[in-house]
């Protein structure tokens, strides 16, 4: 797909979907993000920036399918799988899949990879699939990837979205995004009490 | 009136011992000012025991005759509740008992200077697992973040303030067969509290949601060696040291059965060790409170279910001194990876823990002569190990017992702790104490991977604090004592994920308390 398609697609996304994505940014060495999302609309929008950087993804709603990934490192890795259609053949995330009838949904994926080495992967089963992907093997010019990593501390951030739950953690090394629906999330916190 | 001694040292003993109910279900500095609220009756209740043993030494011979004795009743009182003119015990009419009625009020006023505080977050990873369905998508590799926490500034803004009260009562008679005892410590337990909105509430001191049992600090019966009821764990030492917020060492009162065997005058180097006498104790212990799971990656069965947690006990003391050792086994159970995917197991195994302890008093001019006046020392060092047991490290909850892996596989969290405590007695109404602390724990899982992609995720991460107390007490008469405490508390947490060390995060910060105290 040409660079105008994966725009075209892109500016589809946000016209279609907007207003429900919780974008996750990482920016640490090592990058992983896991994206496991149902209901009855899934949007993912991830930015990843380090020298590894890993995404995959399933999601499995009923009407739409959205997915923006940008990785900037080394060697980025996607692989995501849009199903949303009228069978569920992803019968092995029969927990992720949303609820009511499946008329066959709107898939849209959009990957742009700037590194060494770029790999992507990208399976739609929806009524209507439309996906883009750049990738560029020049980094900036040579450039090194931008990376940052917290000064103070590792960050945790946790976020509720309409498709379920987004966590961020990021330290010095590593950094880790996962969106769960509510069926496949399991958090908890505990601490000292005051 | 040996039985008389032994009854009144457990009386001393059990309202020592009185302290920290479910450590982790109080703020640190609430739940230990029961110890020092309880030293004027423990005081009153030993100068009995002196009394009563000066009588012993008055009365009865070292090798008095044996006469053969008569046909008794089955049960019968033996000798009045009046010792020596010592009031305090009087006779409860009909049933033959003799009674002691003991109490304080202790009012506080503290200030926690935290604002932030380290907080750790538990995950499942959803991760293809096989279940009943075939392969399918589920919660279920264990993860764990920690981080600095700023909303603690809200729960400590202002400052707090509360009461430690309660009513002790001992009520006992001898009989042909032993003597039958029973001990009842109860009280208002209450302090203000924030929640992380700064919304203040006054909040009851509770156990397993029940009220009426953060009421209850101590009840039980004795028969002999043989006690029933909710009493000190035998692991149990000391809580706070000589100070009245606490270091980093287990003390609990708790639902059980323990059996003591008491060996008096034991003849070992009497010029050196004068008075030796030691005692051996086992006990099966509720192990609902020994429980630190949070929910995700450990969690317990509902109820108590399964074994009890199995304590023993030796201790070897004489006046000047006591030698602690304990050792506890505490079943874990879990139900967690069982919950996420009813395919995996319900594994259990067995946590354990250890503390060696003991106490050391003198009087200084026995040590540095003339000089040392009338002041007294004393002094206590408790260490303490456990694996998969962490209550009994006495540390905050800022560990849990376990984690089960997504196949149900558990690996057990381990620790240490360790607390030292001095007291300088100035003049008999003045003393200070110093406490100081330190703790580690160390929780991890194997890696395990997602089910997709050839990454494997794992964690270990370490746990570490460091306490120090201060404390000046006055004791003005009638009873009345008033106290003023401070303390600095450090914490750091580390961890390794993907094989790489992540970025440690670091707490410390001050706190403030003073206190007054009317015994009576």
């Amino acid at each position: 797909m040409s660079r105008t398609s994966l725009l075209a697609a892109i500016f589809l996304l946000s016209v279609i979907n907007s207003g429900f994505a919780q974008m996750a940014t990482q920016s640490a060495p090592f990058n992983f993000a896991i994206g496991l999302t149902g209901g009855s609309q899934s949007s993912i929008d991830l930015s990843q920036s380090g020298f590894v950087n890993v995404y995959y993804g399933i999601q499995d709603s009923n009407q739409a399918n959205q997915a923006v990934i940008t990785q900037n490192g080394l060697n980025n890795y996607s692989q995501m799988q849009q199903v949303g259609d009228s069978t569920g053949t992803s019968s092995g995330s029969a927990s992720v899949r949303g609820d009511g009838p499946r008329y066959g949904a709107q898939n849209y994926a959009a990957v742009t990879q700037n590194g060494v080495e770029n790999s992507s992967q990208i399976t739609q089963l929806g009524g209507t699939n439309v996906a883009g992907v750049a990738q560029n093997s020049h980094v900036g010019n040579g450039s090194p990837p931008r990376v940052l990593v917290p000064t103070d501390g590792p960050i945790y951030q946790s976020y509720k979205t309409p498709e379920g739950y987004l966590s961020l953690f990021t330290t010095d090394s590593m950094s880790l995004a996962v969106w769960t629906p509510p069926g496949l999330t399991a958090t908890n916190s505990f601490g000292r009490m005051h | 009136m040996k039985t008389r001694i032994t009854i009144v040292a457990s009386f001393a003993s059990a309202a020592v011992i009185a302290g920290a109910s479910a450590a982790r279900a109080q703020p640190a500095s609430f739940d230990k000012g029961v110890d020092a609220s309880i030293l004027e009756a423990t005081r009153a209740i030993e100068e009995l025991n002196a009394a009563s043993k000066t009588r012993v030494k008055e009365k009865q011979p070292a090798n008095r005759p044996v006469a053969k004795a008569a046909p008794r009743p089955v049960i019968r009182m033996t000798g009045p509740c009046n010792l020596n003119g010592n009031t305090q015990f009087f006779q409860i009419p009909y049933i033959g008992f003799c009674g002691a009625v003991h109490g304080s009020f202790t009012g506080f006023l503290g200030k926690d200077f935290a604002t932030e505080d380290i907080t750790f977050t538990t995950q499942r990873l959803p991760a293809y697992r096989y279940g009943w369905s075939g392969l399918g998508l589920s919660a279920a590799v264990p993860m764990m973040y920690y981080w600095k926490n700023p909303l603690v500034r809200n729960e400590t803004s202002g400052a707090y303030t509360g009461t430690y009260s309660m009513v002790n009562f001992l009520a006992f008679r001898n009989t042909d067969y032993g003597t039958i005892s029973v001990f009842v410590n109860a009280g208002l337990f209450a302090r203000t509290e924030k929640n992380y909105l700064g919304e203040t509430r006054i909040t009851l001191n509770q156990i397993n949601g029940h009220y009426w049992r953060g009421a209850f600090d101590q009840a039980w019966i004795q028969f002999g060696g043989l006690r029933f009821g909710l009493q000190p764990s035998l692991f149990s030492f000391s809580r706070t040291g000589y100070t009245f917020m606490p270091g980093y060492a287990s003390y609990l009162t708790t639902p059980a059965v323990s059996y003591t065997h008491r060996i008096e005058n034991i003849n070992i180097l009497p010029s050196l060790l004068p008075r030796l006498g030691a005692s051996i104790s086992v006990s099966a212990e509720d192990p609902t409170l020994r429980r630190y799971p949070e929910g995700v990656l450990s969690r317990y069965p509902t109820g108590m279910g399964g074994y009890p947690d199995f304590v023993a006990q030796l201790r070897v003391g004489a006046p000047a001194f006591v030698i602690h050792a304990s050792g506890a086994m505490h079943e874990i159970r879990d139900v967690s990876a069982n919950a996420y995917n009813t395919f995996m197991p319900k594994n259990a195994t067995w946590g354990w823990a250890a503390q060696l302890a003991g106490e050391y008093r003198w009087k200084w001019s026995g040590l540095v002569g003339s000089i040392g006046g009338e002041m007294y020392g004393k002094a206590m060092l408790a260490a303490s190990a456990s694996q998969g047991a962490m209550s009994y490290l006495g540390i905050p909850y800022m560990s849990i017992d376990y984690v089960s892996s997504s196949t149900g596989t558990i690996q057990r969290s381990a620790g240490q702790s360790i607390m030292g405590s001095y007291e300088h007695l100035w003049t008999p109404v003045f003393k200070t104490s110093i406490t100081g602390a330190a703790f580690q724990a160390y929780m991890g899982s194997a890696p395990e991977f997602l089910g997709f992609g050839n990454v494997a995720f794992g964690f270990n991460t370490q746990v570490k604090g460091q306490r120090v107390v201060g404390n000046a007490e006055y004791w003005a008469g009638e009873g009345w004592a008033f106290g003023l405490e401070g303390g600095w508390t450090w914490s750091q947490a580390n961890g390794q994920y993907l094989g790489g060390r992540g970025l440690p995060v670091a707490v410390n910060f001050p706190n403030v308390l003073t206190y007054m105290r009317k015994a009576f």
